[in-house]
């Protein structure tokens, strides 16, 4: 073991730190437009015509709508918020939350790169689905998304924007497509920094402890059915590596771990994990985050751990 | 708390300034210690995507865009001032918290100085000798001439053989990377070593090729090395692994590209 100096050890907490947030900055700028453009665009009235009524069926929608919006964890939170405003149910919003940092276009060709059509590509997918889904419906329990949101995050961040007010709808209706541009980009520069705090926040405590605590220790409890799943759920967790690129670090797994371990990784840190759960404290009511880091947990925990018993892979 | 004018301001220097921390970046390479090559053209979509958000915050909307044109010449003298007599059109107050933390990659990233992983950063991670393959990635990497293999196809391709140990014995390879030893080493032994990473720096893992020469101790940990030599079997600390005898050891600068990708 190579004892490292106080300074070194800075070093590589800082190259590890601008790693992931130069990883991720891109994925949260995309995300932050993505929002401030639904935002001009996308009217209340697009959106709720949408979606199904039927509880499930918008659920079910909720979680698919990843596939027309290709955002990360670090994108969804603002894009999730914004659609929030714009009256979407509280299930659809919360699978959408879950799901489409798994079931986007991205993430479905980098998952591809690293596994082929195998069954881990194809169970990521549909585990994805089935979580975020059986989450969401959950949520439909639950009332309407104002009782679950922070006030701060809903009131009005550029321009006036009033909490689920039409106001600046009709106003922007009278703009030319490239003042509705600049509206677009300066929504999403103001989502870019609030959102960026939680990301700043979050890579510093995933890279502090992924400097900190021994690889090595976190691996060598792995094989067995559940500890294996636990383990690899905390290390998404840990890590929070932006979904877009974490089946190429689970690769590194895939030979040690059991599958349902492996599969965890790839459906419980996408929806979860330090930075997020940051983003989400900006969202959400403290036990609304609480709900939504361990519903997820929970629920691929009981889905992974079956499959290490009972399905021989 | 911020007026939202003043914070619209820093927020407009912030986004330019990491605009240019990561132009800078691109253009000195130095973006490949932190993330993976084929992620590089990702550094230039946020450059472009944080000028236009930048820009935007500039160009306040309809009215106060007119308020502002005539006292431009007041921007330089006075800020506080300056937003008090607008206020009554725009009176939110914006929390400074998430324009002092987004200042922190920036800080971090200016004052210490950019180094790659290296011996030191293995520590807690440790050095493998093999890594999970596929079988396409294993014949890939046995493609590769031999005298043309890397730290990377070497440890793949033995970890795709049954029995590397005899398998490679009498191979010839040229190979460069960090020196690493840890308490395990004997006396004349190192470790060539070469960090891999996919996405980004957190998920690096150290991979290595041992090598046995008498004069071992006098290459320092973290110094980079080019090694020529042939395989022949040998052991780390009782493990029996494919040992290269060099012929020749070589001091080089540290490669542009210091991680290999798998």
């Amino acid at each position: 073991m190579v004892w490292s100096t106080l300074a070194e050890q800075v070093t590589i907490f800082t190259t590890v730190f601008l790693g992931i947030f130069m990883e991720a900055v891109p994925f949260l700028l995309l995300g932050s437009v993505a929002s401030g453009l639904v935002e001009v665009f996308v009217s209340k009235e697009d959106l709720m015509r949408l979606m199904p009524r039927n509880a499930a069926l918008a659920t079910l929608t909720g979680a698919a709508l990843g596939l027309a919006f290709p955002v990360c964890e670090c994108g969804v939170v603002p894009l999730t918020r914004r659609l929030f405003r714009k009256g979407l149910p509280v299930s659809s919003g919360i699978a959408f939350l879950l799901a489409a940092p798994i079931i986007n276009p991205v993430v479905i060709a980098s998952t591809f790169a690293a596994y082929g059509l195998s069954r881990i590509f194809v169970m990521r997918f549909v585990l994805g689905l089935v979580v975020a889904t059986v989450v969401g419906l959950v949520f439909t329990l639950n009332s309407r998304p104002i009782d679950m949101i922070r006030l701060s995050s809903m009131a009005p961040v550029s321009g006036g924007a009033g909490e689920a007010s039409p106001v600046p709808r009709t106003g922007l209706r009278n703009l030319s497509l490239s003042e509705k541009l600049k509206q677009a980009m300066r929504i999403g520069a103001d989502d870019f920094f609030e959102m960026g705090l939680y990301l700043v926040i979050g890579s510093v405590l995933a890279s502090l402890m992924q400097t900190v605590i021994p690889q090595n220790v976190m691996l060598s409890i792995g094989s067995g059915s559940l500890i294996s799943v636990l383990v690899m759920q905390a290390l998404a967790y840990v890590l929070s590596i932006c979904s877009t690129v974490d089946a190429f670090v689970s690769l590194a797994f895939a030979k040690t771990f059991t599958t349902g371990s492996v599969l965890a990784f790839l459906v419980f840190g996408p929806m979860v994990d330090i930075k997020s759960t940051l983003m989400f404290l900006g969202v959400f009511k403290r036990k609304y985050v609480f709900y939504l880091v361990m519903l997820p947990f929970l629920v691929v925990t009981l889905i992974s751990t079956f499959i290490n018993l009972n399905v021989a892979w | 708390m911020l007026q939202e004018r003043t914070a619209n301001r820093f927020k407009a220097l912030i986004l330019v300034l990491l605009a240019m921390f990561l132009a800078q970046k691109f253009v000195s390479g130095q973006l490949y210690f932190y993330i993976g090559q084929r992620f590089g053209w990702l550094a230039l979509v946020a450059i472009i995507l944080l000028i236009l958000l930048a820009g935007s915050l500039n160009m306040l909307p309809g009215k106060d865009a007119k308020d502002h044109a005539h006292d431009r010449g007041d921007h330089e003298q006075g800020h506080d001032t300056h937003d008090h007599a607008h206020s009554h059109s725009i009176s939110s107050l914006v929390s400074p918290w998430p324009l002092i933390l987004l200042t922190v990659p920036l800080v971090l990233g200016i004052v210490l100085p950019a180094r790659p992983l290296g011996a030191s950063a293995v520590g807690s991670r440790g050095v493998a000798t093999d890594i999970a393959t596929s079988a396409d990635e294993a014949s890939v990497s046995l493609t590769v001439m031999p005298g043309e293999r890397n730290v990377l196809d070497w440890v793949r391709a033995m970890s795709a053989a049954d029995d590397p140990v005899q398998h490679f014995a009498g191979q010839q390879a040229d190979i460069v990377g960090f020196v690493y030893r840890d308490v395990r080493f004997a006396e004349n032994q190192l470790m060539v070593a070469r960090f891999t990473i996919s996405c980004c720096v957190a998920d690096a893992s150290a991979i290595g090729l041992l090598v046995e020469t008498p004069d071992a101790q006098e290459y320092p940990l973290d110094s980079w090395v080019r090694v020529k030599g042939t395989f022949t079997p040998g052991s780390l600390d009782g493990q029996p692994m494919p040992v290269l005898l060099p012929d020749e050891i070589e001091q080089v600068e540290q490669p542009e590209l210091p991680y290999l990708y798998p």
